[in-house]
């Protein structure tokens, strides 16, 4: 019984590792409201597509040296509406926020 | 997606439709309208694929169904889950809106679907609120039976709405209370005795929780797979998967942020720098000690098994503080490791994309073997 009572502890300790590592990224995904509750489903799907946006976005900024073509980024950033637009149906409305880092600071220098 | 749920329900779940047969009966014509109003007011997209299944699913619900038909009606009318003419209370609900006669029965059914217990046959009015909401609950429906095919039917259940791949996001308000109301049917309007009828709600949880856990492993593993680590195909926990796709988002948001930065000051030949200036000294907490200070031996070789690390690369991390070291690992044969993994960094061609990219290497390999190993 005692091993029965030491494996749920360690269990239930595990488990709430895991709650906090879904809580931590949580933190990190965009959302609007950024507070808004996501369930572990959501949180892992919306993880997905936002390190699939960054990458493209990465990528696009990276495949030209110099990364001076606005048509470029634009084009990307269109690319990626409809994709915003399905995020939005679970109130992801400020990925569209995202891309300001680099729109606003370096994309605008490039435009 | 209501029509959905009865040719898919109605197979697994006899005992139940029996109760529904004498409702069904009555309301053949009915179900047509109800279910267009249904349609209208649930706003599924999905109506038309279920018409004709619905109609070979009622035919065959109503002859499996037929002696408990008082019983069922009067059971039902007491406990306001209507004999749905869908055997089971899943179809039925989406199903069909029974005749004004037994339309008492219906509404209320549907809105004990909806309503736990208490609500048994008050509210006809409420019918109208229902019938949105009995979507998501006939979408349950094939939970008995497709549990064992995880994402389609549900992929294709209007209950998924517009989300499609991420079904189970988008009704998420509406989810859970159709879900809890649909074990409360099962067990109210099945009106077997004692056992069984806990058995089946029994199956039926279990077989929903099953889904659900299914649906949540698919998306562990589809995110795993953006992760980039080596070897590519490395086993994470999932406790990893959560804690290095945290590292991995940082990394990026990091690096795009830099580049921005970077990029302003006239340059990507700065980018490494400043990128590696910012993994060195911007991240105390991930990195700090590890990679500033010289790597013991127990160090490197804890560190490289966990994710693959080559030996050139993770003595390469020592040296990071001088460029030279960059430059070196750019050259070197294991910043190909990363194109491996299918990072797009490393695949570009330029000569500054490269050696940005050995530093995205760098700094990601290196955050991610610091986070690994802090989290041994």
């Amino acid at each position: 019984m005692t091993r029965k009572v030491f494996t749920n502890t360690r269990e239930r300790w595990r488990q709430q590792n895991v709650n906090s590592a879904f809580a931590e990224l949580r933190k990190l995904i965009p959302t609007h409201p950024p507070e808004k509750k996501l369930s572990k489903n959501e949180i892992l799907r919306l993880a997905m597509k936002y390190i699939n946006f960054l990458v493209q976005l990465l990528d696009s900024q990276s495949s030209k040296p110099a990364s001076h073509s606005p048509g470029s980024l634009l084009h990307f950033l269109r690319g990626n509406v409809e994709r915003l637009n399905s995020v939005k149906q679970w109130g992801l409305n400020s990925d569209t926020d995202i891309p300001s880092p680099s729109s606003s600071s370096g994309s605008s220098e490039s435009w | 997606m209501m029509e959905k749920l009865e040719p898919q329900s109605c197979p697994p779940t006899p005992a139940l439709s029996e109760k529904a047969s004498p409702e069904r009966n009555a309301s053949p014509p009915i179900s047509s309208s109800p279910l267009n109003e249904k349609e209208e007011t649930g706003g599924t997209p999905q109506p038309q694929e279920a018409s004709s299944p619905r109609d070979d699913a009622s035919a065959s619900c109503e002859e499996a169904s037929e002696p408990v038909s008082t019983e069922t009606v009067s059971s039902a009318n007491r406990r306001g889950l209507a004999s749905l003419p869908p055997n089971v209370p899943v179809i039925s609900l989406g199903h069909s809106k029974p005749p004004p006669p037994a339309s008492r029965c219906m509404p209320a059914t549907k809105l004990a679907a909806l309503h736990p217990i208490p609500s048994l046959c008050p509210a006809e009015g409420r019918g109208q609120h229902a019938s949105p909401q009995t979507h998501p609950i006939s979408a349950m429906a094939p939970h008995l039976l497709p549990q064992y095919l995880p994402g389609h039917p549900f992929l294709n259940s209007g209950y998924l709405g517009s989300a499609g791949t991420f079904g189970v996001f988008s009704s998420r308000g509406i989810k859970r209370r159709p879900f809890t109301h649909f074990e409360v049917d099962i067990s109210e309007g099945v009106c077997l005795p004692g056992p069984p009828q806990k058995m089946a709600r029994r199956v039926f949880t279990n077989s929903r929780e099953r889904w659900r856990q299914q649906n949540v492993n698919g998306a562990f593993s589809e995110l795993r797979k953006l992760i980039p680590t080596h070897p590519p195909d490395k086993k994470l926990s999932k406790n990893e998967i959560l804690r290095l796709a945290m590292k991995y988002i940082n990394f990026l948001v990091k690096l795009l942020n830099d580049q921005a930065s970077n990029q302003a000051r006239g340059g990507e030949t700065e980018q490494e720098e400043e990128v590696e200036g910012t993994t060195v000294t911007g991240h105390p907490k991930k990195k700090a000690p590890r990679s500033l200070e010289p790597q013991t031996d127990s160090d490197r070789a804890s560190m490289s098994p966990k994710l693959g690390l080559k030996p050139g690369l993770v003595g390469g991390l020592r040296g990071r503080d001088s460029s030279d070291s960059v430059v070196a690992m750019g050259t070197s044969p294991s910043s190909s490791c990363y194109g491996d993994t299918g990072s797009p960094e490393s695949e570009e061609g330029a000569e500054p994309r490269h050696l940005v990219s050995n530093g995205l290497e760098v700094k990601e390999q290196t955050l991610l073997a610091t986070s690994v190993s802090d989290h041994r």
